[in-house]
């Protein structure tokens, strides 16, 4: 199994630690790029300015909550791109209200998942996305 | 309307003040103490008026509309603060005071992770509340349809949520057929999740042993009509001066050290049970166990 390149868009530097530490103790291979707001998460997407030579991630754990330009937002552009459109979005966010979800999937988010309340919970959680979207799934070549 | 000075103030000239039917009042008597008197009566002149504006208000559909509508805004306010705003923080707790204790346990005296415990339980145990509210206060406003909905298939969803807990506990669940039951299906595999997680709660020493069962038991009956559904555990019980108590919420009749739940079960199904249309209760003896019985609609035909 490769290593996958994941783009984290999360603006709490809480919930960064814990994906990170989530990844590591659940064994996943990973290079893990973190957006802290939605504008950075367009640009690495779209690979404007310093973001030049970004590498198109096997997939997005996308917060909706975002500061400036929000998840939602980030979502619906990523969707909307003709290429970057069939990488897989998986939203990670605190909320659970059903207008974040039905909202999330309108935009065409892969998942929507709440964020665990538990470190061990979140393990669980990457290591199943993990075995999902990187083993059992699969998911174009190049780019 | 003209009053003598005494008559200003009696219970009588109160009264007629409040009615609102005097247009005028003229008070006789000695300068100063009928002023005093004019200023006494108008004040409870405006009173009056107050108050029945006030009385008005309440009466007023419009009015009670708009309040009711402020008063639901601001409910569905507090409930996304619960579900979303609340947990943010909580999840910051639970998590690092696990990882704290995970990364630098060992370097830690004795005491300082009893402490860390105790921060990292009660961080868990908010959670636990929490959403335990948050389904609590969606009953109503998130509850569907009444539908035939198998209440075996019911018992399996609820039996498969819990499976962690049955595990841990090694619990044996007996089973009865039960009917088809008109029901909204999410809300049926709730009420088994909380009563069978009771059950498995209050257990005490020994494994669970849960019952589930029905009247009337024969299959060829359940058609029209309703269902009584009891779900027996042989385990800590509890005495029937509390009966009505505990289906409220937050009642504990345990210490924390004795369980660990949060209060909110059997409230959760009560609400539940009363949406539906049944009615619920419990009996029990403490040590000797305890049965929690509701009545459901039985559907017509098969789902």
């Amino acid at each position: 199994m490769k290593v996958a390149d994941i783009l984290l868009v999360e603006d709490n530097p809480g919930d960064v630690l814990l994906v990170r530490k989530g990844l590591e103790r659940a064994r996943i291979a990973n290079r893990l790029t973190v957006a802290t707001d939605g504008q950075q998460a367009l640009d690495i997407l779209f690979r404007r300015g310093e973001h030049a030579d970004a590498v198109v991630p096997d997939l997005v754990l996308l917060d909706l909550n975002l500061p400036g330009i929000d998840g939602r937002e980030v979502l619906r552009q990523i969707k909307e791109h003709e290429t970057l459109r069939k990488v897989p979005v998986v939203v990670l966010t605190s909320s659970d209200a059903e207008t974040d979800i039905l909202r999330s999937y309108e935009l065409h988010a892969n998942s929507f998942i709440r964020k665990p309340p538990t470190l061990d919970a979140l393990q669980q959680v990457l290591q199943v996305l993990s075995d999902y979207w990187f083993v059992i799934v699969k998911l174009p070549e190049g780019e | 309307m003209v009053l003598g000075p005494a008559a200003a103030t009696s219970p009588e000239g109160r009264a007629l003040l409040l009615g609102g039917g005097l247009d005028l009042l003229v008070v006789l008597g000695a300068p100063v103490a009928a002023r005093a008197r004019v200023a006494a009566a108008e004040d409870l002149v405006s009173l009056g008026t107050i108050l029945q504006e006030h009385v008005d208000a309440q009466l007023d559909p419009e009015h009670q509309a708009t309040e009711l509508e402020r008063a639901r805004a601001d409910l569905q306010l507090f409930a996304y603060a619960a579900s979303h705003e609340l947990q943010e923080p909580l999840r910051m707790v639970a998590s690092y005071t696990e990882l704290l204790c995970d990364e630098f346990g060992d370097q830690l005296d004795p005491q300082a992770r009893r402490y860390l415990d105790f921060a990292h339980d009660g961080a868990r145990r908010m959670q636990r509340l929490l959403a335990d509210l948050l389904t609590y206060s969606r009953i109503q406003s998130r509850g569907g349809p009444l539908r035939p909905v198998s209440a075996d298939a019911a018992v399996d969803g609820a039996l498969e949520a819990l499976g962690a807990e049955v595990r841990r506990t090694h619990a044996t669940i007996a089973r009865a057929p039960l009917p088809a039951v008109l029901a909204d299906e999410r809300q049926l595999v709730q009420l088994f999740e909380a009563l069978l997680s009771n059950a498995m709660t209050f257990a005490g020493a020994a494994p669970p042993q849960v019952r589930i069962d029905c009247t009337p038991p024969d299959p060829a009956q359940f058609a029209g009509g309703g269902v009584e559904i009891r779900v027996t555990d042989g385990g800590l019980g509890f005495d029937m001066r509390h009966a009505e108590r505990i289906f409220d919420v937050f009642q504990r009749l345990h210490t924390r050290d004795e369980i660990d739940g949060t209060g909110m079960g059997l409230a959760i199904a009560r609400r539940i049970v009363e949406r539906h249309g049944g009615r619920i209760s419990a009996v029990g003896e403490p040590g000797r166990g305890a049965t929690v019985r509701f009545t459901l609609p039985v559907a017509g035909e098969g789902p």
